[in-house]
This record gives structure tokens, sequence and C-alpha cells, in this order.
């Protein structure tokens, strides 16, 4: 056995769980393309969208170079034939979750649909970031390799939310003490008018009349990026860190208007051993009966 | 002491350390030159100081004559995403003078004469005609999104002050006027 799964290391031995672990990851993947189904985002579903946006970014531009665009939604069986692909792709891993090929049409996938979505819904959004980032760990198919990765990319979630603290400081924004007022104003104008009555618009009103409580909430969410720093030291604060994570995308959700609910997924890397051990005789899905 | 990460990827798995190293470098090179190539994602939302303004802009999306759009529920913040931003970015094309697209604005007033890149940015950027065609794309997916033909509709952009108990409106402005002919 390799050292890097003996316990005094600071490597986990998930291995045992890869299969589990990764159907666990299309499993959310193919939740989030439903909801996206009923949310009418899918690239059949945008009716040859022609307004697109591309700003500077590299692959927003390559993709409208290649006209892909016409492609992959303008044209209606093109847009049909891949959007069957973002489900079926995703549905045949996680009938042969080791599947090379597969795991590498997955990332390209969804990598494309990241830049799909974001070209034509006219803003550089970010929902799909987590699915992506999370997705190169079916690169992995050995036990050592699939550690390796595991527990790099639980370093690269705690990389995401540590940047984010550190780009407030250097924007600035951490030190606009009324950052967190104007944000809320700005982001929920529209509920705000069309909705003059309710129970939160109620709640939405008292902190209009105390926004001390919405900055003081707004420099405690930038605390709880922040707090990620100790995900590189210790796996002591993983369950805090979880909580942590949904917690803060509930709270930009209520007080920013922005539900990032792929990004839900990146939980997955604090889970700890005992949990997969507790949850993985409990659930097929983790077994590897489906595969032929 | 614990051996840290990265000694352990050196010590038992040297390809995966060199490519860790690799993607460490770019990512710092990307963060430096602020530039998001995917799957290297740069966290940079909401870091920016913004103007703590009383007075906000909506969109109002009333179609078939009065019925006011509104989607207010938690399941349904997708729903509205499609329409909250592509009718900003539709705003801001049309204000430009002519109409076009209005993020390549500035790099084609600097890059389009000097290096002969007007061909390339005027295929990747949104054309004229991919603007106009946009009210009628629009009521043909909010159709979709409300489940309810839409034969007419209008977007009023309407200035508001927000106070804690209401929502004063104090200017609005037709942005489109939406109708469908007969035999469209």
């Amino acid at each position: 056995m390799n050292n890097a799964h003996t316990p005094h290391m600071t490597v986990r031995d998930v291995a045992p769980y890869m299969v589990l672990i990764k159907r666990s990851i299309i499993l959310w993947v193919i939740i989030c393309l439903l909801y996206r189904a009923y949310a009418h985002l899918l690239p059949v579903q945008l009716h040859a969208a022609p307004l697109t946006k591309v700003l500077y970014y590299p692959e927003f531009h390559l993709y409208k170079f290649l006209s892909l665009d016409a492609v992959l939604v303008q044209n209606y069986w093109g847009a049909l034939i891949y959007t069957a692909l973002l489900f079926i792709i995703p549905i045949l891993l996680f009938w042969k979750p080791q599947h090379l090929l597969l795991s590498v049409l997955f990332i390209i996938n969804n990598l494309l649909y990241h830049t799909v979505q974001g070209v034509h819904m006219t803003h550089a959004v970010h929902f799909l970031a987590g699915s992506t980032l999370l997705s190169f760990i079916f690169l992995a198919r050995q036990a050592l390799s699939f550690n390796l990765l595991w527990e790099g990319l639980r370093y690269v979630v705690c990389t995401i939310y540590v940047t984010a603290f550190i780009w407030k400081f250097i924007h600035g924004a951490i030190f606009q003490w009324e950052f967190g007022e104007a944000v809320f104003k700005c982001n929920l104008a529209t509920y705000l008018y069309l909705n003059p009555s309710g129970m939160m618009r109620s709640i939405y009103a008292y902190f209009l009349s105390h926004p001390y409580l919405l900055n003081a909430g707004t420099l405690i969410a930038f605390l709880m990026e922040g707090v990620f720093v100790v995900g590189y030291f210790t796996k002591r604060w993983d369950t805090y860190l979880i909580i942590a994570l949904l917690l803060l995308h509930h709270l930009l959700y209520i007080f920013v208007d922005t539900l990032f609910v792929e990004w839900y997924i990146l939980i997955l890397p604090f889970i700890s051993l005992k949990i997969w051990k507790k949850i993985s005789p409990k659930v097929s899905i983790g077994t590897s009966s489906f595969e032929l | 002491m614990r051996p840290t990460y990265f000694k352990i990827l050196k010590q038992q798995h040297p390809f995966m350390y060199r490519m860790c190293c690799c993607i460490f470098v770019i990512y710092l090179f990307l963060n430096i030159i602020r530039i998001e190539i995917p799957p290297f994602f740069l966290s940079m939302m909401y870091s920016v100081p913004i103007e703590n303004n009383d007075t906000q802009v909506v969109y109002d999306f009333i179609y078939n004559q009065e019925r006011q759009w509104n989607a207010p529920s938690y399941h349904q913040h997708h729903q509205r995403c499609m329409y909250y931003y592509t009718i900003l970015f539709y705003d801001q094309c049309i204000s430009q003078s002519p109409p076009q697209a209005a993020d390549g604005v500035k790099l084609k007033e600097r890059f389009s004469q000097h290096l002969q890149l007007g061909p390339y940015l005027d295929k990747v950027y949104a054309s004229s005609e991919d603007i106009a065609a946009y009210p009628a794309w629009l009521a043909d997916y909010m159709s979709s999104v409300i489940h309810e033909k839409i034969d007419s509709y209008v977007v009023v952009k309407k200035e508001v002050i927000i106070f804690p108990d209401n929502v004063q409106l104090i200017g609005s402005d037709t942005l489109i006027h939406f109708k469908r002919y007969r035999d469209e």
C-alpha cells in the first residue's frame, strides 16, 4: 500500500469511495440540468437567442469566432442535439464512471456549457464553475491519483473563497462600510418594486430601516470567505466550512438575489472519510453494480 | 510535523506535482493580469466598491396589454436571470449611437482601423441585426417562461427611489413596444 494512504499523512484515502464520489457529482450535475430545464435555460429552450456578449473573455471570443453559437444555439436541431448530449454524457458516465472518453467529454461539456450560458445570458455568470472544477476528478482513475487529486480539489475550493476575500481587499469593497446596503438596493430594486407586500418584503423593510445590519452582515459574509484559509492547515474545521459555504450562498440569495445553487456541489471535498464510510453501504450508487 | 500536500505530491506522483506547479503559476499569472480563462476561474465578484444610491432602475415587463411579469419565488431565480441580464445589455446597446454591441465599443474604437481587426471584431461582437432581433426573440422566450402566448408587450424602464416601506416611481421610459402581427 502506498504511504499516501497511511493515517498519519494529510491525504485521505477516499479511493474506496471513488465510484460513490463520482456518481454524487454526476447526480448533482443532472439535478442542476433539470432545474435549468425548469428555468428555460437549456440551449434548445433559448429560442435561438440572437443577442450575445463576449466582453474580453477569451473563451467567449473563441466560441463566437468559431461560430459555435450558430450551431449549438441558433440552429434548432443543433441546439436539440447539444441539449440531449448535456444529459446523455452524464447519464452514460453515471453508468460507467471510470470511462476515460466519457470523462473527457463530461469535462468538455461542462466547460462549453459554462461558455454558452455566459455568452447568451449576456453576463459572465459563474453558476457552473463549481461543477466544472470538480469534473476534473474524473481524470483520476487509479487509487493514488484519485486520492491526491481529490485532496487537491479541496485546496482549490479553499482557494476560490480565500481569493474572493483577498480581491475584496485589493479592489476595496471591504473598506466601503455601505457596500452591503448599496448592493442590496441595486440587486433587489426590481423585487422591492414588484412586491410591495409579503413576509420577505417586511423583512427587507426592516433591514432597509436598519442598514447597519446589512453592512455588518456583509462584513461577516466576507469573513466567512476568509475563514476558508483554515482549510489549508487542518481538516478539523471541515464541517464548519461546509456550513459556511451553504450559509454564505443562502445569504447571497436572500440579500443579493444571486442563487449559486450549482455551487453546493463544492461541499463534497470537505466531507470526511467517516461520512463517506457511513454513506457507502447505504446507497447502491457507490457500488460498481451498474457497470457491465 | 505533518508533510505538506505538495511534499506528498512530489514524493508520490511527480507528474501530478509538475502539473500542479504549472496550474499554480498559470492561475497566479491570470490573477495578476486579471483575465479569466476557464477552468481558471477568478473570484472577483462583488469586490469593487459601488455607489450607495437610493435611486435605482427597474425594467418592468408588461405583456398582453396589462399583465405584469413577476417571478419572485426562490425556485424562480434562474427564470429571472435571462430576462434581467439581457434586457440590461439590450438597453446598453441601443443607448449607443448608432445602436451596437456595448461590450465591443471601446475595443472597436481602439483597434478596428489600426490593426485590421475589423472583420474579427464584427464577427465576435453582436451585430446591429442581432440587436434588432432581440424584441421579437424576447416575446418568444417569455412566452415559454410564462407558458402563455404573448401577442404584445412593453418593457418600461422605470427610475425609482427605494424607501424602507415603499418604492417611489420618479420617471419612466418605454424601452420596447412590441406587437406581434397575425402572420408572425
